[in-house]
């Protein structure tokens, strides 16, 4: 595999929280205009993947590179400026702010340099993508239901133009109609191609069906790797998932992925 | 009449310079989620400067309050270089945080006690002694000098919070730093930079009040105690809660001063304080605090 057009790169990857290791010696590439999906059970470490990769969380070994450039030592607030946006597990959204005001934060990475009428472009494009956050710029964020609250965390990221959107667990909390809106519109976001995606999921089935290529990461480390195709036609696929994924009930529960 | 001007007055410049020193509780925690016990040393070392500056070496009012809000800046930017960030980058509890800046308190206090002596010296205000007799009261100018500064700095702190994407920013870091983080906000840098306001915000206060009171080591701790009780009866992070909880202590300690004993007004403070929690655990204004900074 060729690297050299990778936008995201990461080697030899290992994050720690104190004695835990929570994920070790993964890499992964994601090419420009890519859909790739990392796919694995509650606590086989995605979400600590994503945070790593956002620079949430400090790698114990291993690197991250942006277009080439390491980025391992850059602080998170620096990263959106790299063209990466997390749309992390639970949203994370500022509740009592308004949807509007969640939105103009999004932009913040443009700097102050940012013109009104650059934060006001996005906004536009964002209101696009999602027309039912358009009906409620003044509500405050948690007043949202759940699938609007997604819709404006996936806006909020939309803000800074990133290149990599990384989400994290989307569908996490979600009808299953809201979820299928939601990767109809990461597919729609996609088409140009202007915008590579990282998706972290437990719904293997919603998320191979716009991936790309795939991950499966089992207990911090990369099991399966192909194409997402060939994956969505594995009938072992959910094996893997070491039968806890077996019933679907957990999807249900809010967990630390840490 | 007479005495009710009087307790107005008293009310209302005490209360505003506990409102002040609340506000600048209110900013730090607001973004920081620290309570820094320091404020009211803050708050003495700008009566000191104020009187180092003003009335010992004679220089202009409008540059007293320049060096004191640049060297009351300074301050706060130490004590959370020196003290707070530490112990946050250790990700150390908030109780810990918490007892480090009762610890810069008294290292504040100390070295201002060692450096200056006990004295309580009077500090000079600014628009001179003469007063004006309204109701047959005579009044010091420097009650309306603190009442209208203290409203200034409000419809500042408002505009800022409320219409810039600074404001917003400082909202959304107390709100959830990870989410602020990932939105390219600098957490660390906005936490130094409402130390080095709360300090400056404090230091104006003292440089205020001490034309009124006096000017010591000492008078901190007092200002301290009805400022975080100001800020935790109007509900703390809350500013209009600073506002109602310095005027409400204002008028408490007025009317003790007035028809009890001025040693009284701590006490007074302190039944106050306990009278609102028991009523209203969060502070007046604090169920809108908890409605949007709750779990939703």
């Amino acid at each position: 595999m060729n690297t050299a057009s990778s936008f995201l790169s990461v080697s030899g990857l290992s994050v720690s929280y104190g004695q835990i290791r929570a994920i070790r010696d993964v890499s992964l590439n994601v090419f420009s205009g890519e859909i790739v999906a990392i796919l694995g059970a509650n606590g086989a470490g995605k979400s600590t993947l994503m945070k790593a990769v956002a620079g949430l969380v400090p790698p114990a070994a291993g690197n991250v590179e942006i277009e080439g450039r390491s980025v391992s030592r850059l602080p998170a607030h620096q990263r959106p400026g790299m063209g990466v946006a997390l749309v992390p597990e639970g949203r994370k959204l500022f509740t009592p702010l308004t949807v509007e005001q969640n939105l103009r934060l999004g932009a913040y990475s443009l700097g102050q340099s940012a013109s009104r009428k650059l934060v006001g472009e996005r906004m536009d494009e964002v209101l696009e993508t999602f027309p039912v956050l358009a009906d409620r710029l003044h509500a405050l964020a948690g007043e949202l239901s759940g699938g609007q609250q997604q819709m404006l965390a996936i806006g909020r990221a939309l803000m800074s133009k990133p290149r990599l959107l990384l989400l994290d667990e989307p569908s996490l909390g979600l009808a299953p109609r809201i979820v299928e809106d939601v990767f109809a519109t990461l597919l729609a976001l996609n088409e140009s191609r202007d915008l590579s995606v990282l998706i972290a999921e437990q719904n293997i089935r919603e998320a191979l069906a716009v991936a790309d290529r795939a991950y499966v990461i089992q207990l911090g480390k990369v099991v399966i790797e192909d194409d997402a195709d060939i994956l969505f036609d594995r009938k072992d696929i959910e094996d893997v998932y070491m039968g806890r994924y077996k019933d679907g009930a957990d999807r249900e529960v809010a967990c630390d992925d840490r | 009449m007479v005495s009710f001007v009087e307790v107005v007055i008293t009310a209302a410049s005490f209360g505003a310079a506990y409102a002040l020193l609340a506000l600048s509780i209110n900013v730090i925690y607001s973004t920081s989620t620290v309570l820094n016990f320091a404020q009211g040393e803050f708050m003495m070392l700008g009566g000191m400067l104020g009187w180092v500056f003003y009335s010992a070496l004679g220089l202009p009012y409008w540059l007293a309050v320049v060096l004191i809000a640049g060297s009351m800046g300074l301050v706060g930017l130490a004590e959370y270089l020196l003290v707070v960030r530490p112990l946050l980058v250790r990700r150390a509890a908030d109780i810990a945080i918490m007892i480090a800046t009762f610890g810069a308190a008294y290292v504040i206090r100390t070295t201002a006690a060692l450096g200056m002596g006990r004295v309580e010296r009077p500090a000079k205000p600014p628009l001179g002694q003469a007063p004006f007799v309204i109701g047959g009261v005579p009044i010091l100018p420097q009650s309306f000098v603190v009442i209208g500064i203290t409203c200034a700095v409000l419809v500042l702190a408002w505009w800022l919070y409320s219409r810039t994407t600074l404001g917003l920013a400082l909202r959304a870091a107390a709100f959830d730093p990870d989410g602020a983080q990932i939105v390219g906000i600098n957490v660390d840098r906005l936490n130094a930079v409402t130390f080095a306001g709360g300090g400056i915000l404090a230091g104006i206060a003292g440089l205020l009040i001490s034309p009124l009171s006096y000017a010591s080591p000492w008078f901190g701790i007092t200002f301290a105690i009805s400022g975080f009780a100001a800020a935790i009866v109007g509900g703390l992070g809350s500013w209009p809660g600073a506002v109602a909880g310095g005027l409400i202590l204002g008028l408490a300690n007025a009317l003790m001063l007035r028809y009890v004993s001025g040693q009284w007004g701590t006490f007074a403070t302190f039944i106050l304080l306990l009278l609102v929690l028991y009523v209203r655990p969060t502070g007046i204004f604090g169920e809108r605090i908890a409605a949007k900074f709750g779990t939703v």
